[in-house]
Formats: C-alpha cells, structure tokens, sequence
C-alpha cells in the first residue's frame, strides 16, 4: 500500500476518535458536587440517569473508598469474588472460626454494599445463626448485637432504606427480647452504655425509649427504629421492601405492647405498667386509624370493621324491610332449583354423610345461600327498587371491606392486643399481676409458702373476673404465664401438703392449653375425680333449694 | 485451634504408620513414597525418552543418546561440578532480579501496609475477637502470596528470554555445565527473594506491633472500692477508657498493682500510684506462641466401648461429643487423655491443663451458668495401688483457652502417698512418666465436644519472635520450591507457557485434596468437562445432567482420565498447604518442630528432584534451535 493511503488513513482515524470524544464526553460528564446549590452540574447524560433513579453512590449512601478501591481492583469480577467468599464464609461457619468468618463477611459487603438482602441475610446470619453456636449468653449477646452492628453499618450505605431500618428495629426488639435468653439480653441491654451510644451516633436518642428503672428498654428502643423506618419511607419516599405495608406500620405499635408485657414480666406493676399499657393502647388505636393498601386494590383502617359491620347489619335489616319475606322466598327458589342429589344430601344427617356427600353438601350450601344480590327486584313497592339495588351494591362492597379487614386484622392479632391494652387497664389487672409475681418469687425461694398460697389465690380470683369480661384471652399463647405460675401454684400446695381446690375458678383456662389440662388430668390422678369438677352455679341453686313441704291434708 | 490434619508426628510422617500396607500408597510414609515415586520416575522417563527419540533417530541411536545422558551426569557433570561457577551465574541472576524491577513487588507490599487499615475491619466489639489475629494473617497471607508471584515470574522468564535474546549464548560458550546454569539460577533468585522476605517479615513485625500498640487511662468515675469486714481495703476495680474499639474492667489489689481482664485477646497492668493516679501499662499477652503438650484421646461411649463419640448434628465431625449424666450410673461416657514425659522437675506446681471444650445443650437449663464438668487424673497402670483422684469439677467456658493448673496434692476418697485423703500426683498417678487426664460432663442430656488436641499441658511458651521467624521459614521454603520449578519448566518451555506450568503445580499443591476429591467422587459436580458444561446451562451440582445418555458416559469417561492424570500429579507435585504455618502464628501456636522438620524434608526433596530434571532438560535442549 501507498504512503498517502497509509497516511490518509491514519488521519481519518485519528478525526474519527476525535469526533467520537464529543458525544462519549457529553454522556459521560461527570456530576458536580453539592447538589441544590445554584452552581451545581447535573453532568452528561449518564449522571442524569444515575440520579434520577437514584443509583449514584452518593445518593444511595456513603462512598466508602475501601468498598470502591475493592470494587475497582476486581476488574470487572466482582460477581466471581463475592461468590467465593460467600464460599469462605460457609466454610468458616462451618469450622467454627468466628473471626474469620466476620472479616469475611465484612469484605463481602465491601463488594456489594448496596445489595440489600446482603445486608439482610449475613446480619440474621450473625444474630441468629453464629450466636446460637455459643453457650454463655454473654457471647451470644455479643453476636446478637454483631449483626444489628452490621445492620447499622449497611444502613450507611444505603440511606433511608426502610427495610433495613426496619430490621434493625426487629433485632433489638424480636431478638434480644423474644429469645430464650431474653431476662439476660434485656438486663445487658440495659446496662450496654457503648452500644447505646452507637444508637445515638445514628440518630436514635435511647433516652426516649427508657424503661422504668430509667434505662433503655430493648423494646423502647426497637420502637424508635421502627419509627425512623417509617419517616425514612413517609418523609423521604424511599419503598417499602419485603415486607407489606400492613406488617411495617405495625412495628412500633408492637413494640410498645411488648414492652408494656414485659414490664409486668419485670415486676413493674400499678403506675408505671399502666401507663405503658395505655400509651400502648393509644398507639394501638393510632395504627388503627392509619389508611393501609389491601392487595384487592383499595385501602382500609383497621378500626373501622365495627362500624363496617354495623352498617352491613343496618342495611340488611333495611333490606329485609324493603323486601318482607323475600329472603324466604329466595332461599325456597333455590332449594327448589337445587339437583335432586344436592336435595337427597341436604336431607341426610350430616352424621350419616359420606366424604363425597360432604362436598356436595358444601356445594349445596353455597347455592342456598341467601345473597344481598338476590333481593334485586324484590322490592314489594316498585318506587323503593332504586333503594334496594343501592342497599344492596352497598352491602356487597361492605363485606368485601369486612373481609379484608378480617384477614388483615387476623395477620397482626387485632383484636386481641386491642383487648388486651383494655383488659390490662383494668382495676383487677395490675394486683392479678403482682400477686401472681410475688407469689412466684416466694415459690421460687422457698420462704413463706403460705404467704405464696394466700397470694396465688388472691391472683386466680382477679383474673377469673378479668376471663369473665375478656375470654378470648383465655385462648391466647400469652396466658401460657398464668398456666406456669398456676403450676408453681400446685407445687407450693403440694409442699404445704394441701389440695388442689375443687372450686378453683380458673379450669376453663387450664382446659385451654395442653399444659393447664396435664395440671388438671394430675390433680384428677392423686385427688379424684370430684376434685376437678367445677360446680355449675345451678348445681349450686338446686342443693339450696328447701326441701319441698307436704302440702296440708285440709 | 483446629488440627484437621492431626498433631503431626515427624517419623510418623517420615516412615508411615506401623500398620501401613503396600496397598494403600497413603499409607507408606514420605520416605518410601519418595523412594517409589523416584524409581517409578527413573523407570520411566529414560523410557519415555527412548520412545521419543527412537521416533526420531531409530532405537540405537535414541539408546546411545539417553544412556550418554545419564552416564555424562554421573561421570562428568556430578565431579566436576563447580560452586564457584554456579555462585558467578547467583550474582548475575541476582542483578537481572533487580535489572527487572523487582523491587516492585516490595513496593506493591509497602503499599498495601499503607492501605491495610482500609481493609482490615478490627471495629468489632466482641471480648473474644483477637485483632492479632486478623493483622498476622494479613501480613503473612500478603507475603506469601507476593513472594510467590514475584518468585513464580523471575524463574518463569529468566532462561527463555535469554534464549530469545540470544544472550544464553554468551553463557552456554563458556565452560559452564547445565547443572551450574540451574542451580546458580536458582539460588541467585532464592537469593533475591530471601533478601525481599527478610526485608518484609521485619517490616510486618513492626507494623503488627504497632497496629496493636495502644493505651488506655481508668475511668476515674467507674472506680470503686471493696472493703473488707474490717473496713480495710481490700481491692479497687473499674473500668478503663475506650481504645481500639474496646475497655476493659480492672481490679488492683491494696497495694495498687492489678490487670485488667483479658479482652480481645490481651490484658493491660494496672498500677496505682501513690498520688491516687493509675497508669496502665501496653497490652500483653496477644503476640503468644502457645507450646502445648498434646496427649492421646480415646473416647468412650455411653456404655463405655471406645468409640468417635456422637455427632449432635453439625457438618463438621473435627469434634466427638460425650454425653453428660451422672457417672457410672446415667451414662460411662467420658473422655480420656494420656499424656507423656510427665516428672515431677518438669511440672513443678502442678499440671499446667488448657482447655478448649465445645458444648451442646439439648435443653437450655442453667442460662447464667456454664454446663459443669469433671476432670479426674488416672494412673494408666490398670494394677496401681492408686487408680485415680477425685474429681474436680469445673464450669465449662469455650471458644477460650480454659487454664487450669492440676495441683500436686490432689483430693480423692482412698487416699494415697500425700496422707488420708489425699493423693500425690507423681507419686500416686504418674506411672512410667504417662499420666490420663479424664473428662466428664457432669450434666444430663448436655455434651461436651471434644478433639484431641482440645485438651493440652502448657508448661510455657515460645517466644513469638522465633515463631514468627519460622512461619517466614515456611514461605521460604515454598518460593524456593516455586523458584525451583520455574526454572526447571524455562529449561524446555517458553516464558508464558513456563509460567502456566508453574502457576498449575501451584494450583494443584494448594487444591490437590479438591482434586483428590473430585477424582474420587467424594465432591460433587464432575470433572472439568462435565462443569464446564454445568456452569454454562446454570445446572446445579446435585441434579443429573440433562443430556444425551451416551454423550453422558463419553464426558464421565474422558473426565475420568483427565482427573485420574490430575489426581497422580497431586501426588508427584508438592503439596503447598503443608507449607501454610500462618493459623500458628495468627491463633498464638508455637509451629511444631516436628511440623518444621517436614518442611524441611519436603522442600530439600522435591528441590533436589526438580533441580535433577532442570539439569536433564537443559542438558538435553537444543540451545540455538
């Protein structure tokens, strides 16, 4: 080839990198720094594109130049290296070398500090997983509170992520008091002044979650975190992630219940127990009042199934005046247009019924179904039939609201925390508690058994008062205490060499749980049969009743 | 510190195992395995040899050639072998070492001790955590592997770029024999390299010391006094400020001098002085080199038959676990060591006993205490007046070394030479020099996990200097091996592919147990074709593949050859893992000398081997091909 070929060539090149350098530059301009200042640069095309959707370094958190030199020196492995070190961090945890297995996961998330689930899944790792491994309590606190060190961390690279602000949240609360070593986690939470100064580094004021004896209560705490995970998501728009909207906003409600419960596990009673469990209460009603999405696409308050439910009442008692005797009618048209087998099943006792009767059965009940739809044009005036449809597209929308808040309401145990804020303001409740309490300690130290029998007896008659007015707490896992203390209870009688009282007023708790039945089915066993009869108060009337007298001859 | 590997045992590893049978090569002891492979190797190459050449110049002429090799080496080479000629060709590799800026390479370890900090995260608050350890590791894995790599491309490109630049000419026409050109390469970049890792192992001994250098002052509002019932003093305690992530709590007698508790692996002396100021001395105690005695474990079942004890469900079956109960009665299992070289002057006050138990609780029981065990001294002689002491129970700790020192005078219920009640431990129990240590786990249904080398004496320790000066030897060692092999593959192969063949007897000395378990079916995913394939259609491991059934059996049989060749070349090529002495030092264990004794052997043989096959293939190359 010729020189000038050779040469022109080149040129054309060289002129071709030249106008290539124009657009390459004036996508990849770089951002200029403080944003929101007048002489800020937005940068090429690409940094637009990294801010708007919020995947720049900066805006996502903290640059760290050990994470970024890291990232930089893989050269394009990075996938490769975390792979294997996630690789060495079994391996670790495999052979029980702790230190390692934490450099390890720190390099880890160096790699890849703003995949989330990262975050996630190597602090439940230290928390939970590496903490059970030790047998003094006092190291697996120190791995309990690893993990929420990690969390804390990973929340600095990725700002205002609810999701980890919620979990961190969950491991201060769930963790260090819901664990079988709870009593000790708490009591070292209490005193862990360096941790709680961490919290205080990282915006979480501890004094505002202190419990009575004026120290930082876990489940106090926990509540502030839950509550920055909220203002993270409400304030600065950040999603909610893995979770749903109905669980988030229930964890500092939950906390103040915890703590409230806990506090009576503690042996605070009377004022201070009272005014935890009516700030719980409060609490409670505040995230009933809090519009949440359904995943049926409209929103609904937790509060508002009573007043939903009393309107579906008033509008079918509307409906059955509108449309008299139509609900007879409508449910004789349907059975008259059920299949002669549906009908010869529907006549079978249920007793008598085969497995397949059974489903048609079912189906059969489905079809009588009396269905607010079924009233259209039944009205018995004709002028009243535009009421009746807009009564009847009422109702149907209310049920399927009720609906949605039975489920909801049953994923978070409404119903039940908002009965038992109201039991435990009760007048009976705090004495229950603290004769239960005392009762226990003196159980527990041997001294003064009578004094333990006559405290025990003094708790049962309080909380059959407050069973009375609130059975359904009764059914719960939570009453599983009073069966415990029911328990140390028997031995103390045992000890004082007396019976179990026939007439104690709590069997129908006991025959709720598995535990209270084995206490009674024992008791049946040493004392007979008649020792667990509960006398029925007509039982009662009929033994007072006076003989009955001859009438006179005359 | 876990041994996988066993405490080693240098004659042991040396001449095999008394029940080693010629069926089962892992068996015969590095002595023989040597010797076979040598004879192996010398039947066959010449033979391999004789095959080539005879392709290429008839079967006469290929005999005369190889038999003139041998018989040149042995005759000529081997006599007239010149230390002074292979010294010159030292000083001239060494000056092509730092012509080649090798320097770099201890630039490049400046500056990651500058950086260190960034990357090595000793923020943890964990009482346990040892930051000594993370810093040793640090520095001695970044050696290694710098030395290595540096070693790996001076030896790789040396030779073949004198080739290519023609500048092996003006060496090869002097009197200069193969062997001299070999061996002086070969210790001229040894030479280097030991200069490099004399310069880094002082610098890393300094950077750990200064990394984990730091002091603290008391918290003057955390202190307290204790007094006794007549109002004397009888201690102060408190805490000390934060430093490094970490305080420690503290306790000084009436006379103002204490310590602190041992956190992150070190402990501080505590001085008070007489204007009521306290001074708190460097840490100490986290540069160890821990000298333990092991001793022999047998581990009885709960019926009391030997046994490996009961696996509680972890994949890791390093440890046996015995069940705890009331002895003799809920359950026999226990374990037992025996220990050797036991006499009175060498344990003066007692038996100096460490533990490192495990524990695993079926029901969670006392929470604030630890599960409670039992040790109890035995004579090994079954005929002995005295059998054994009364126990001594303990509270188990772990995940920490647990001292416990054996006192002479020893409590039991017959009584023995130390009076009524009593029993004297070299006089009663230690029969022949050996004594048993026994141990127990008192509680029901909770378990104590136990290896061998969990239970040891500790009679002192070794400085930590000298330790870490000999887990520098190790890297020695290893970047002679390294140097060795470059130089030997540059002697027929061209730089790149040399440096290939290096890096693949480095790969399979560090993963030869991986490829030993692939080739046997032990690890699962196949050999490199049938992963190959698994990576690129995402199947996992576990899963059989989807393909054609005979196209299956076509892939597991070529694997099967290719890791059958992998798997004998993990046995020829050396094994660099038992070079890695860096968890010694790290956990604060004294490197054994018997440990130090393999590496030594290991390294002169294989040294020797591939400086003999380096001499063949330059000897026999065609320099101006």
């Amino acid at each position: 080839m010729s020189r000038n070929a050779s040469f022109a060539r080149k040129v054309a090149y060289i002129a071709a990198i030249a106008l290539l350098l124009l657009p390459i530059a004036a996508i990849s301009q770089p951002a200029t720094l403080n944003p929101g200042r007048a002489e800020h640069f937005a940068g090429g095309k690409l940094s637009q594109l990294r801010a708007q959707h919020n995947l720049a370094q900066a805006e996502l958190g903290e640059i760290d130049p050990a994470s970024e030199t890291m990232k930089l020196s893989t050269l394009g492995l990075r996938g490769v290296a975390a792979n294997i070190l996630w690789g060495w961090a079994n391996y670790y945890k495999k052979i029980e070398d702790w230190d390692k297995l934490e450099m390890t996961v720190n390099q880890i998330i160096r790699l890849q500090p703003n995949f989330v689930e990262v975050w996630d899944f190597q602090a439940h790792n230290l928390s939970y997983n590496v903490s059970v491994e030790f047998d003094d309590y006092r190291m697996r606190y120190q791995w309990v509170k690893k993990g929420i060190d990690f969390l804390i961390l990973g929340s600095h690279y990725n700002r205002d992520e609810p999701g980890i602000l919620r979990q961190v949240g969950w491991f201060v609360g769930q963790k260090i008091g819901r664990a079988d070593e709870h009593m000790q986690f708490r009591r070292l939470f209490r005193d862990d002044k360096d941790f709680h100064q961490t919290f205080r580094d990282n915006g979480i004021e501890v004094d505002n979650g202190l419990g009575p004896d004026r120290k930082p209560d876990n489940w106090l705490v926990s509540k502030l975190w839950y509550e920055k995970a909220v203002n993270a998501h409400v304030a600065y728009g950040k999603p909610i992630r893995g979770t749903t909207p109905l669980l988030f906003y229930s964890g500092a409600p939950i906390s103040i219940m915890n703590s409230a419960a806990a506090m009576n596990k503690d042996g605070y009673f009377f004022e201070n127990a009272v005014l935890a469990w009516q700030q719980a209460k409060d609490s409670w009603l505040r995230y009933g009042e809090r519009e949440l999405p359904t995943s049926v696409g409209f929103n609904i308050r937790l509060n508002e199934k009573e007043p939903v439910d009393q309107r579906i009442k008033d509008a079918k008692e509307e409906l059955a005046r509108l449309c008299p005797s139509a609900e007879e009618e409508i449910r004789q048209d349907k059975l008259n247009r059920l299949s002669a087998e549906k009908k010869a099943v529907m006549q079978t006792p249920a007793a008598e019924r085969s497995s397949e009767q059974y489903a048609l059965a079912y189906e059969a009940e489905q079809e009588l179904k009396v269905l607010p739809r079924d009233f259209l044009g039944r009205a018995q005036r004709p002028e009243d039939r535009p009421r009746v449809r807009h009564i009847v597209d009422q109702i149907e929308q209310d049920e399927t609201t009720s609906r949605q808040l039975e489920i909801n309401r049953r994923i978070v145990n409404f119903e039940y925390w908002r009965m038992r804020a109201d039991s435990e303001l009760t007048d009976e409740a705090p004495q229950a508690h603290s004769d239960e309490y005392e009762g226990n300690k003196l159980a527990a130290s041997g001294e003064n058994l009578a004094k333990a029998r006559s405290l025990y007896e003094a708790a049962w008659k309080l909380y059959a008062v407050i069973f009375e007015k609130y059975p359904e707490l009764m059914d719960n896992a939570e009453a599983q205490d009073v069966i415990d203390s029911i328990s140390h209870y028997r031995d103390v009688l045992g000890q004082l060499d007396e019976p179990f009282p026939a007439d104690f007023p709590l069997w129908t708790l006991m025959d709720k749980h598995y535990k209270g039945q084995q206490i009674r089915d024992q008791v049946k066993l040493l004392q007979g049969r008649d020792a667990t009869e509960q006398k029925k108060p007509e039982d009662t009337k009929k033994d007072d009743k006076p003989a009955e007298t001859k009438p006179d001859a005359n | 510190m876990a041994l996988e590997r066993g405490i080693p045992n240098f004659l042991h590893w040396l001449l095999g195992s008394p029940t080693s049978s010629l069926l089962v090569p892992a068996s015969w002891g590095f002595l023989f395995g040597t010797v076979a492979i040598c004879l192996l190797l010398f039947l066959i190459v010449p033979f391999v040899c004789f095959v080539i050449l005879s392709l290429q110049y008839g079967p006469s002429e290929a005999f005369y050639y190889v038999a003139r090799s041998i018989f040149t080496a042995v005759t000529e080479d081997l006599p007239r072998f010149s230390s002074r000629r292979t010294f010159a060709v030292a000083r001239l590799a060494v000056q092509e070492a730092i012509r080649n800026k090798i320097l770099v390479g201890f630039g490049i370890f400046l500056l990651l001790l500058l950086i260190a900090g960034m990357f090595l995260d000793t923020g943890s608050r964990d009482p346990v955590y040892n930051p000594a350890r993370v810093y040793l590791s640090f520095v001695l894995t970044a050696t290694n592997y710098l030395v290595l790599l540096m070693a790996l491309l001076l030896s790789a490109f040396s030779l073949p770029n004198d080739v290519k630049n023609r500048t092996i000419y003006t060496v090869v026409t002097k009197p200069i024999r193969a062997s001299e050109i070999v061996l002086g390469r070969t210790l001229g970049f040894a030479a280097v390299g030991t200069a490099m890792l004399l310069a880094m192992g002082i610098i890393s001994y300094f950077f750990v010391t200064w990394s984990l250098s730091h002091d603290h002052a008391i918290d003057a509002a955390s202190v307290n006094d204790e007094t006794g019932r007549n109002g004397s003093l009888v201690r102060r305690y408190g805490e000390t400020t934060i430093d490094q992530h970490h305080r420690h709590t503290f306790e000084v007698d009436a006379n103002g001098k204490g310590r602190t508790n041992t956190i992150r692996g070190h402990w501080h002396e505590v001085v008070r002085t007489e204007d009521g100021k306290y001074r708190v001395g460097p840490p100490q105690g986290h540069l160890i080199a821990r000298a333990p005695i092991y001793g022999q474990l047998i581990i009885f079942d709960r019926d009391g038959k030997q046994g490996k004890g009961i696996n509680v469900g972890n994949e890791w079956e390093y440890r046996g676990y015995i069940e705890g109960g009331t002895p003799g009665v809920q359950t026999k299992a226990h374990a037992v060591w025996t220990f050797s070289g036991i006499t009175a002057d060498r344990y003066k006050n007692g038996l100096p006993l460490e533990l490192n138990l495990r524990v695993f609780r079926t029901f969670k029981g006392e929470i604030e205490r630890g599960v409670l065990g039992e040790l109890v001294i035995r004579n090994p002689n079954p005929d002995a007046p005295v059998k054994r002491s009364g126990p001594i129970v303990f509270e188990s700790k772990e995940f920490v070394a647990d001292r416990r020192l054996i006192p002479v005078e020893l409590n039991s219920e017959i009584g023995g030479a130390a009076g009524a009640g009593k029993v004297d431990l070299f006089k009663d129990l230690v029969d022949g020099g050996q004594v048993q240590v026994e141990l127990r786990c008192v509680e029901p249904a909770q378990y104590f996990g136990v290896a061998e080398p969990d239970i040891y004496l500790r009679p002192g320790d070794a400085p930590f200097e000298l330790n870490f000066a000999k887990a520098y030897l190790s890297i020695w060692l290893q970047m002679l091996l390294v140097t060795g092999f470059g130089v030997t593959f540059s002697t027929f192969l061209s730089g790149p592919v040399a440096l290939m063949a290096s890096i693949s007897a480095i790969v399979l000395g560090f993963f030869g147990q991986f490829v030993r378990d692939i080739a046997t079916g032990t690890a699962y995913g196949g050999g490199p074709i049938e992963s190959f394939i698994r990576i690129i259609t995402q199947q996992n491991v576990m899963t059989d593949m989807e393909i054609n059934k005979i196209l299956l059996t076509i892939i597991k049989g070529c694997d099967g050859i290719l890791m059958h060749l992998l798997q004998a070349a993990t046995y020829i090529l050396p094994d660099y893992t038992q070079f890695d002495t860096t968890e010694f030092v790290a956990s604060g264990y004294n490197i054994f000398g018997s440990l130090v004794g393999q590496q030594l052997v290991m390294a002169a043989v294989y040294f020797t081997a591939v400086s003999i096959a380096g001499y063949f293939f330059l000897k026999t190359r065609e320099i101006a091909a």
